[in-house]
Parts: structure tokens; C-alpha cells; sequence
């Protein structure tokens, strides 16, 4: 810890970057080439009889409750190395602004909004969000809100429009005011004392053993036509990883793919009466078809992101807690759905566990733990065609069944990716259903693979969910290629 | 009962208060991440360690307690 003073005269403490920030921002630098790739741009809209003036008075409510609003970011000499560092100032700054777009289509005011998403945050010393006010079309209002990823995660921002809608409905509806939210600074100091804790030795001694007997894991393309690692075998016929963010553009694309409410519905009703993981039963489905696109593979391997928000703390502090692990299962085409769904969550289990150790630290043991030869030293190297993240239904309050079905959540892609692929799977705010969002880099993907893609995976799931006895065999052979 | 319950509710602030039949997933509304965290927290509150395969077939607050207060 440090100290800055201010152009006020007054001195603030300054705090390193938690684990997960580090990450980020190292991503950001490394692949996102100074785009615009650590702006979240999302809104949240509904029709009711409106009241404007009660929405404001709740934005600016939640802001004030929200201390990560009054985050900043500055380098510091550190050591003779700049670093970033971040404080809290005592006023946030965020002014919330009015936007009447309702005279114009829909599409022309979600252009304008996304265009906002893709401009630049500055980065230090300065406000880091932007909260505003939106009135759209056919009656639909609501609100647009810019995060920096470094202060916010997709958690964070969902947390977020919840308590600005229970404020809101506490002011139109007389309902109760929402409990406080807790506080980032504690949440951030949490996080460092796990960095001196024997917590974090045991951690790391399990991943280093972890990986010391871990037999080499396999590279599975999402590709077809230019599978990369069959491209690679052409000059070594033993490589079992590829390297990846071979061009440095960022550039990015989105495709979403809606699942029906039915099929969201038998989906989840399964998991509730089997007690299975969602995102397990999901995170099977997109290794199955990624055992299809390379000859059934049995170990399949691909990164998966972890909010790691347990406590209340951790839920209720915003911030950005995301940490990337790779989820590695080897299933036989002999178990059942219902046994692989297990052994997902096995995996899932095991990563969680020790998953406060942070994810640079965790690359550079899995790096000095593997044998000299399975894994470059360029940083690109990896088994892990693409990254999953899944984000769970938050319960954003509503005032009534008839604007729950309105209500609508957007997310405005700020088109770069610091990923090369990367799917989201989320629930609609209206009726729950799921959303897969792929983001995908264009100098190596295109819209056509995922066309392939995403059948697959949800084909694959179908058929377990209609019949969770179905061996992962039998599913290979319905959904091959 | 209450440790166990008090430890739950470190983790989620549920609507309904939780008693003994409370489910873990469905009234509780514990995910995966937080059962590996709460039977972190309630290991280290009863100085027992139980395996968290147990603790995946609980389906509901008594049967969490039967595993640490037997």
C-alpha cells in the first residue's frame, strides 16, 4: 500500500491490483491492443406506466450505495516499474444522464448505444462508468450502463440493475428497500490476504502436483475445415497443443443462438428434479461436440471462467473476480449422460477448490510442472480451443408477471475480444430461457463455424435431458458429423 | 442446527427463512461454487473434514447437519 495525493490536496491509500484485476489487465495488453475490449455496455429495459423521476432518484441511489463507482485507476512508480494501481475517492462523479430515443427504431437507438460501448474509457484518474437514463421505443424504458471490466465483471453488473430495480420498486411500489450492499474495500483486502496466506501455499502446491502427474491434455478445434491441431501433426505427428492470437487483431463479432423456452425449460426442470450443475449439464454439451468435430476425443479440455462469488462479500461487492481455469474431463463413450453430467461436475468441483489461486500464477506453474516440450514458451500455447463462462440467473426484482415479460436485457458488444472464441451461455430476462452468445475473433473464426458449432452442442443435450440413461456413445453417433 | 444455518447464511441471503427441510439448491438457493465454499466454512467451524461428495448428495439443511453434528 501507498499513498497519492490528489488534485484536491487530499491523500488517498493506493491498493496493487487484486488477482483477478492482474489478469484482465494483462489480457488487455497483451491481446486487446489498446481496443476497447475492457468496456461492458449493457441495458435493461421494461414497460410500465413509468416514472422517470423515480428511476433516477434510484440510479443515483445505487450509486452512492456502490463504492466501486468510486474507483480509480493510476500508475505509480513502483520500484523503478510503473504499475497500475487503484483507489477510492470520496464522490463518484457519475451523473446520471437522460437519453429520449423513443422516436426512432429500435435498431437505430441499439447502433447509438453500441457505439457508445465501443468508445475508449480512460483509463487513470478518472471516472470509470457511465449510467444513463433510456426512453425507447413502443413504450420501453429503462436504463444504459458502461463498466470498466477492471471494476466490474458481468456478475457485478447484473448485481448492479437488481438493486436499482428494488430501489425503484421500493419508491413506485411501497415495497421494502433493499439491504445495503457490502463493501468493495473489504472484499479487496480479502483478496489480498489470501496472497500471504497458507491458504495460497496449499493452493499452489496442489496445482504444481496437479499438473507434475497429469498426463499432456489435447488441443480440440471447434474448426473443421482448418483444424489446427491436425494442421500442426503435418510437421509433428506427436503435438497435442496449438498456438493460438497468430494475428494481433482483436476485432470481434458476436452470434447468438436463442434456445426455445420449452427446450430451456426441460433443460433445467432436469437438473431440478436430478439435482444436476446447469452449467455442468451445459458444459457437456459443448465438450460432446467438441469430441465430434475431432473423431469422438475422449479428453477434452477448454477453459472455463469462475466468478468465485461464494459469501456474501464476494456476492455483494461488485468488483471483478474472474479467474480462468481450464476444465479437463475424459469421458468413455460407456458412461451415461446422467454419470458424465458427474463427472463434469467432478472436474468442476475439483477446480473450484483452489481456484482463489490466481490464474497468471496458476499458467506459470502448470508451465514449470509439465515436461520440457509440452508447452511453448510464447504465451499463445494452449490445449484450450476456447473459453465458457455461464452466468446465472441473478434475481433482478420486477414489478408484476406483465413487465417481467416485457423486460428485456441487452448486451452491446464493444466488438474486440481479448478471446479467441469465447461462449456465454445467459438467461433472457423476459422468460428465462437460455442465450449462447459467441464471440468470436474474425482474423480466425468465422460466423460459418459456429453455424456447425451450436447445433451440435444443443443437439447433444437434448438428447441426454430427453434420456439422461443415453451413453455419451450413443449421443456421438446421433450428432457425428 | 443453528451453527449450520447461521454458516449458510454467510453465503446467501434467502427469502423464506431456512429451517431443518429447507432444500439446499431450490430454497437456499446454493449454487455449485457455494456449496464447495460452505463446506470449506462448515469443516473449518465443526474441525471436521467430510468429502464433498457427501455433501452433493444433501439435498436438504438436515441432512447437511446429520453429515456434521452426528
Amino acid at each position: 500500500m501507498s499513498t497519492k495525493t490528489l488534485a484536491n490536496g487530499k491523500t488517498v491509500e493506493t491498493y496493487p491490483l487484486t488477482q483477478a484485476q492482474r489478469f484482465m489487465f494483462f489480457v488487455y495488453k497483451q491481446f486487446g491492443n489498446n481496443s476497447p475490449v475492457l468496456n461492458i455496455g449493457s441495458g435493461y429495459y421494461w414497460k410500465d406506466d413509468f416514472r422517470a423521476d423515480l428511476l433516477k432518484e434510484a440510479l443515483e441511489e445505487a450509486i452512492a450505495r456502490c463504492d466501486v463507482m468510486r474507483l480509480r485507476f493510476t500508475l505509480e512508480n513502483v520500484n523503478g516499474n510503473m504499475q497500475v494501481m487503484q483507489y477510492l475517492v470520496d464522490d463518484a462523479e457519475t451523473k446520471v444522464e437522460e437519453f429520449d430515443f423513443s422516436d426512432m427504431p429500435y435498431e437505430e437507438s441499439y447502433e447509438i448505444m453500441k457505439g457508445w460501448t465501443k468508445q475508449l474509457i480512460p483509463m487513470f484518474d478518472c471516472p470509470l462508468n457511465t449510467v444513463r437514463l433510456i426512453r425507447l421505443a413502443d413504450g420501453m424504458n429503462g436504463m444504459y450502463l458502461k463498466f470498466h471490466h477492471l471494476a466490474f465483471d458481468g456478475y457485478a453488473a447484473k448485481t448492479f440493475i437488481a438493486d436499482v430495480m428494488a430501489i425503484y420498486l421500493s419508491k413506485k411500489c411501497g415495497r421494502a428497500y433493499p439491504k445495503p450492499m457490502k463493501s468493495y474495500y473489504d472484499a479487496m483486502m480479502d483478496e489480498f490476504k489470501y496472497l500471504d496466506s497458507d491458504q495460497r501455499k496449499a493452493d499452489r502446491a496442489y496445482w504444481m502436483q496437479f499438473f507434475s502427474n497429469e498426463s499432456e491434455p489435447i488441443f480440440n478445434d471447434y474448426l473443421l475445415e482448418g483444424n489446427r491441431l491436425r494442421k500442426a501433426r503435418k510437421e509433428n505427428p506427436e503435438q497435442r497443443f496449438v498456438s493460438l492470437y497468430e494475428g494481433d487483431h482483436p476485432e470481434s463479432r458476436t452470434l447468438m443462438y436463442e434456445v426455445s423456452k420449452e427446450d430451456s425449460d426441460l433443460i433445467m426442470d432436469l437438473c431440478e428434479k436430478k439435482g444436476l450443475s446447469i452449467p455442468c449439464v451445459l458444459m457437456l454439451g459443448l465438450r460432446t461436440a467438441l469430441s465430434a468435430f475431432n473423431d469422438n476425443q475422449e479428453d477434452v479440455s477448454f477453459k472455463f471462467m469462475i466468478n468465485r462469488r461464494g459469501s456474501l462479500l464476494a456476492k455483494k461487492s461488485y468488483g471483478n473476480r474472474w479467474h480462468f481455469y481450464s476444465l479437463r474431463t475424459i469421458i468413455p463413450p460407456d458412461l451415461t449422460f446422467e454419470q458424465a453430467v458427474a463427472a463434469v461436475e467432478d472436474a468442476q468441483s475439483a477446480v473450484f477448490k483452489h481456484c482463489n489461486f490466481d490464474t497468471l500464477e496458476m499458467y506459470q506453474v502448470k508451465h514449470i510442472a509439465m515436461k520440457a516440450g509440452a508447452i511453448t514458451n510464447t504465451g499463445t500455447a494452449s490445449y484450450d480451443s476456447m473459453t465458457f463462462s455461464y452466468h446465472a440467473p441473478l434475481d433482478v426484482p420486477v414489478e408484476n408477471e406483465e413487465v417481467k415479460a416485457s423486460t428485456i436485457g441487452v448486451w452491446y458488444n464493444n466488438d474486440f475480444s481479448a478471446q479467441n472464441m469465447y461462449l456465454t451461455v445467459k438467461h433472457r430476462a423476459n422468460d428465462n430461457g437460455f442465450e449462447f452468445i459467441f464471440e468470436y475473433r474474425t482474423c480466425e473464426n468465422s460466423a460459418e463455424d459456429l453455424k456447425v458449432l451450436y447445433p451440435k452442442i444443443i443437439e447433444s443435450i437434448m438428447l441426454g435431458v430427453k434420456n439422461p440413461q443415453i451413453t455419451m456413445g450413443e449421443i456421438l453417433e446421433k450428432i457425428k458429423l | 442446527m443453528d451453527r449450520i444455518i447461521d454458516t449458510i447464511l454467510e453465503f446467501v441471503e434467502p427469502e423464506e427463512e431456512i429451517t431443518a427441510e429447507s432444500t439446499l439448491k431450490g430454497d437456499c438457493g446454493l449454487s455449485s461454487f457455494d456449496t464447495v465454499c460452505l463446506l470449506d466454512a462448515l469443516c473449518s467451524e465443526f474441525g471436521k473434514n467430510v468429502d464433498e461428495i457427501s455433501v452433493r448428495e444433501c439435498q436438504t439443511v438436515q441432512d447437511l447437519a446429520d453429515l456434521f453434528l452426528d
